[in-house]
């Protein structure tokens, strides 16, 4: 079989790594710039296994085993680092909440732990917790390192004889009598594929509604703050729900940041703001008072893809043509469910087989009404 | 007065003598110089050690963008480049080798984290705490937070917005602001002139009498009301929403929207890759210049300066008058020596080794013709290679070509023009001398006025032109052309152009030749991840070993990383190119920038 893996991103890497690891045939990458370019090299680096739906929680819960098991494979060092995500919690809403959803996942195992306001100031003295009503601690939650991620599933394909196109654009997707007949690269004429795979992440809707096909999902600017290095304090992800600012700190030591701010939606520049950086910094002085010490250095933007009810799609509907699948719509929590979508989607484009953890994230669920309503969106 | 060229160190009030404490020692320096300086004047080269390997670091060059080091300073964390001496100020820094590190520095690479018995758990946690633990970083508890009574952010919006206060950009702000405009100019050194101020810049035959236009162009600018100078403040680039700018000595943030800007913010001096080349007394042409002829500070005893050409001969001769035993060597073969037979060359060389502790002490330098040379000296000055600064075109996104044997240049117009309402001028674009960078600065600000509406201007502007293209091809610098029809058709790199760097001087990589200062990456760890993943684009290097992402953005690395690649597989370094450069261009304070408006 001819396999086109549209998109160098984590999904599109991981897809063609699992492909190629179940011998699928002759399997190409295409990258319109180079691997990672898109949302993937510009992620906050962080996953975890608590998530307001029960499907995003075993999905993430199985996708972060498989990434560890893969990490003693990779040339690189993913860095995984289980530090924890702490969620601050303002009032007694939030704290029902999450003890609530606790429940949910205390039953899959991954339970966490409500903590009282003492408690975060005594484990976490550098927390100023004014305003506070208390707070959620996942410890199974943590950090990788995103590039090397990429990096080690590309030298994994790669090894394996994957083809990498890269600065490679895939213009249109060729269908003739229902069926994909192959895809259009540049000016060139069509390349023949059995298979198109579209892991395009924001830049999705360009290319599939070429087809015909219309999913519910946009791409969402979001804006990163980075700090100049200082020495490793921050353990946890810690997120202000309340202003919705997040902070964690890398192991290179720069702090890592955001907010929710107001931004245009769908596919525009990737220039920042000062008034984002601005209210970041305003964010976290008022939170973590030691760090208006601390610079900041650098920021990006890149896009969340978010589905209606901000969970992601994978697979295909059958009345689409034959051969096109599609893996994307992560809405800000791609990064850590990746591992798993590579697999279990290449299982389906081999043998057709739908795995019970896949089912719920078929595109058909728009259609069927069949949604996974995620409220735990971060930044 | 700052700008004023004949004020030395002892000449004015300015210059008090004080006392102040370095790691206990008691030293001697003077009143609002830069700390660095008031430090070497002491013979204090090694002002602190670096992130990972613990190596000692010291002053490259005065530019506060780079924060290549950082000292406490009354318990505050500061960038002694930009930090004035004080009276009883109390310095510290972290001059301390962990023992862990000491025993395990051999591992402590730009790619160790790729070592796959790292991925053990146990080992891994332990790996973890140590890098958590033993990083030489600020520890924000150790220190007392900042907070400057007088902080503040402000909005400017003038007409013309000037970067740079040197040849172009004066002359750019001297003809704008006859015009009537409101015009704000930004510089981040406490003087103006730039260049101008310690260096002659001319044609070789030709001099100009720099006082004169020097002083000539600051008075008519203190003239004027609608003209606005705001020294020792470093112009940070564009956000989406405003251009930013900050004043490290007060405080102060600058929200900038303007009509107009003008990028005239010169060169950067690269470092040179050579063995050791991260050693204290290892520094940069122009802050050679800076110290000699503002500062008073007497740089050294024997110099190795690196790279022949017009600019270094004439570094040499300065050196000489003031009392330096001066070698110049250079890694091609020399046949046209300048003027002045009296600067000892050493040429051909492919290998250069400097040694030493907490400072350069030796060279070796080894000749093609396997012929090997050691100096005793006591500082080296990386004279090979300047190129313009490219922060701001690459922040706007607009294109950066190599031009062989110039460097990487943001592509313009003749017109100046770098995009609709930016423009660029002087040392920025890559021109050589003083006549076109004063030129270009009068062309930059007749295209501004032409932007903001002054349409009777257009007849002015082609004058100019034609007589900066006249000067041009008297010059022979045909590679403006190149530049300009880039402009205009977009460029296609040619992928195959064999080119030669001038400030390489190593003959294969090398685990003590270092690209990045900040994160300490070598010459050995760019090369293990271009052969391991075949990545020959630098976005894909910077992702794979953290170049350009410490605290100088990339600022001294992110040219050298691209053309050292480009050497080493004989390649265009067009293909394989920079990578993109983010906002804020310097790092902003949280402190102040959670401030209101207007506070
Ligand atoms: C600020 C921010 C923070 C985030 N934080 C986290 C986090 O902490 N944890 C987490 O798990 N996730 C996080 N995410 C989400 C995560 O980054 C994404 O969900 C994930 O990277 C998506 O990967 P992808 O491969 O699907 O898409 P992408 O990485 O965007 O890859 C798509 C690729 O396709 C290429 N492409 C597009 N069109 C074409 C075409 N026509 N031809 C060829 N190539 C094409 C693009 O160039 C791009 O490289 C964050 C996202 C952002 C923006």
């Amino acid at each position: 079989m001819k396999i086109a893996v549209v998109g160098g991103g984590i999904s599109g890497l991981s897809i063609a790594y699992n492909l190629a690891l179940r011998k699928a045939g002759e399997i190409h990458v295409y990258e319109k710039n180079w691997i990672t370019y898109g949302s993937s090299t510009r992620s906050g680096s962080r996953f975890r296994v608590h998530f307001w739906s029960e499907e995003n929680s075993r999905f993430a819960m199985e996708s972060i085993k498989r990434l560890e098991k893969l990490a003693k494979k990779m040339d690189w060092n993913p860095i995984i680092n289980r530090t924890g995500y702490l969620w601050l919690l303002s009032s007694e809403q939030e704290i029902e909440i999450f003890k609530k959803s606790n429940e949910m996942w205390r039953k899959l195992g991954v339970g966490g732990v409500l903590l009282t306001t003492e408690e975060v100031r005594e484990r976490y003295p550098y927390i100023n917790v004014d305003g506070l009503a208390g707070a959620f601690f996942g410890p199974q939650d943590g950090s990788f390192h995103h590039d090397y991620v990429c990096f080690g599933y590309y030298s994994l394909a790669k090894s394996l004889g994957v083809v990498f196109h890269q600065k490679t654009e895939v213009k249109d997707i060729v269908v003739s009598g229902g069926k994909v007949e192959g895809i259009k690269v540049g000016d060139e004429g069509l390349e023949k594929f059995d298979v198109v795979v579209l892991a395009t992440g924001a830049w999705t809707n360009i290319i599939i509604e070429k087809t015909g096909i219309k999913l519910p999902v946009e791409p969402l600017k979001k804006e990163v703050c980075l700090t100049e290095p200082c020495r490793y304090f921050i353990k946890p992800l810690v997120i202000d729900l309340a202003s919705s600012a997040y902070v964690t700190q890398t192991l290179k030591g720069e702090i890592l940041g955001s907010i929710d701010y107001p931004l245009p939606q769908g596919l525009g520049d990737l220039e920042t703001e000062l008034g984002f950086v601005k209210a970041w910094a305003r964010a976290v002085a008022k939170r973590i008072p030691i760090l208006r010490n601390c610079r900041i250095m650098r920021t990006w933007a890149g896009y969340y893809m978010m589905s209606i009810d901000n969970s992601h799609i994978m697979g295909r509907d059958p009345e689409w043509p034959e051969g096109l699948y599609v893996a994307y719509g992560y809405s800000g929590h791609g990064f850590m469910m990746a591992p798993l979508v590579g697999e279990l989607l290449a299982e389906n484009i081999l043998t057709g087989r739908v795995d019970e953890l896949m089912k719920p994230f078929l595109p058909t669920r728009f259609k069927e009404d069949k949604l996974i309503p995620e409220k735990l969106v971060i930044g | 007065m700052p700008y004023d060229l004949d004020s030395s160190p002892n000449s004015s009030n300015e210059y008090r003598r004080i006392y102040f404490e370095f790691n206990k020692a008691r030293l001697e320096g003077y009143f609002s110089e830069p700390l660095v300086i008031s430090l070497y004047r002491n013979g204090v080269k090694a002002i602190g050690r670096s992130k990972k390997m613990y190596r000692w670091r010291g002053l490259y060059d005065l530019s506060p963008q780079n924060r290549t080091i950082l000292v406490k300073a009354n318990g505050v964390y500061v960038d002694p480049v930009v930090t004035p001496c004080r009276e009883n100020l109390i310095v510290h820094s972290n001059t301390s080798k962990p023992v862990l590190v000491k025993l395990f520095s051999r591992f402590l690479t730009g790619h160790f984290q790729h070592h796959k018995f790292l991925r053990n758990k146990i080992l891994w946690r332990f790996f973890v705490e140590a890098v958590s633990r033993y990083a030489n970083l600020p520890n924000l508890f150790e220190a007392t937070v900042e907070v400057n009574r007088s902080s503040r952010i402000l909005d400017l919006s003038p007409d013309i917005l000037i970067v740079g206060g040197g040849l172009a950009g004066l002359t750019a702000a001297n003809l704008s602001s006859s015009l009537g405009l409101n015009v704000i100019l930004v510089e981040e050194s406490p003087w103006l002139g730039g260049r101008l101020r310690y260096d002659t810049i001319d044609v070789p035959g030709i001099t100009i009498d720099r006082s004169e236009i020097l002083n000539g162009l600051v008075r008519n600018l203190e003239s004027r009301p609608n003209v606005k100078i705001l020294l020792k403040t470093v112009f940070a680039g564009f956000f989406k929403d405003y251009a930013i700018a900050y004043s490290e000595d007060n405080a102060t943030l600058y929200k900038i929207r303007s009509k107009a800007y003008i990028l005239a913010n010169g060169k950067i001096d690269l470092p040179c890759i050579f063995r050791n080349n991260d050693m204290p007394g290892v520094i940069s042409a122009s802050t050679i210049l800076k110290m000699l002829n503002c500062y008073d500070v007497n740089p050294g005893k024997r110099a190795l300066l690196l790279g022949y050409s017009e600019d270094s001969v004439r570094i040499g001769q300065q050196l000489k008058r003031a009392g330096v035993e001066v070698v110049i060597a250079d890694n091609s073969d020399i046949h046209d020596r300048y003027s002045n037979p009296s600067l000892e060359v050493v040429d051909n060389l492919c290998e250069v080794r400097v040694a030493g502790g907490r400072s350069v002490e030796k060279a070796e330098l080894y000749r093609r013709d396997g012929v090997r040379e050691v100096l005793d000296i006591d500082f080296v000055v990386c004279s090979a290679f300047s190129n313009p600064d490219i922060k701001f075109a690459g922040q706007l996104n607009s294109k950066i070509i190599f031009i062989k044997d110039v460097g990487f240049i943001p592509i313009h117009n003749e017109f100046m023009e770098l995009r609709d309402n930016v423009f660029i001028a002087g040392g920025a674009t890559g021109s050589p001398y003083s006549i076109l960078h004063s030129i270009e600065g009068e062309i930059s600000a007749l295209s501004s006025a032409l932007k903001i509406g002054f349409k009777n201007l257009s007849g002015l502007l082609e004058e100019k032109v034609e007589e900066y293209l006249k000067k041009l091809r008297e010059f022979n610098i045909t590679w403006k052309e190149e530049v300009f029809k880039s402009y205009k058709s977009g460029y296609q790199a040619r992928l195959d152009v064999p080119v030669s760097f001038k400030n390489i001087f190593i003959s294969k990589p090398r685990r003590d030749a270092f690209i990045c200062f900040c994160e300490d990456v070598t010459t050995e760890d760019i090369i293990r991840v271009v052969h391991l993943e075949e990545f020959k684009l630098l976005e894909l290097v910077k992702r794979g070993l953290g170049i350009c992402t410490g605290r100088c953005q990339g600022r001294l690395c992110m040219i050298n990383a691209s053309i050292y690649i480009s050497h080493l597989y004989n390649l265009d370094p067009n293909r394989i190119g920079l990578t993109r450069i983010r906002s804020p261009g310097i790092s902003l304070p949280i402190h102040v920038l959670e401030l209101g408006e207007g506070a």
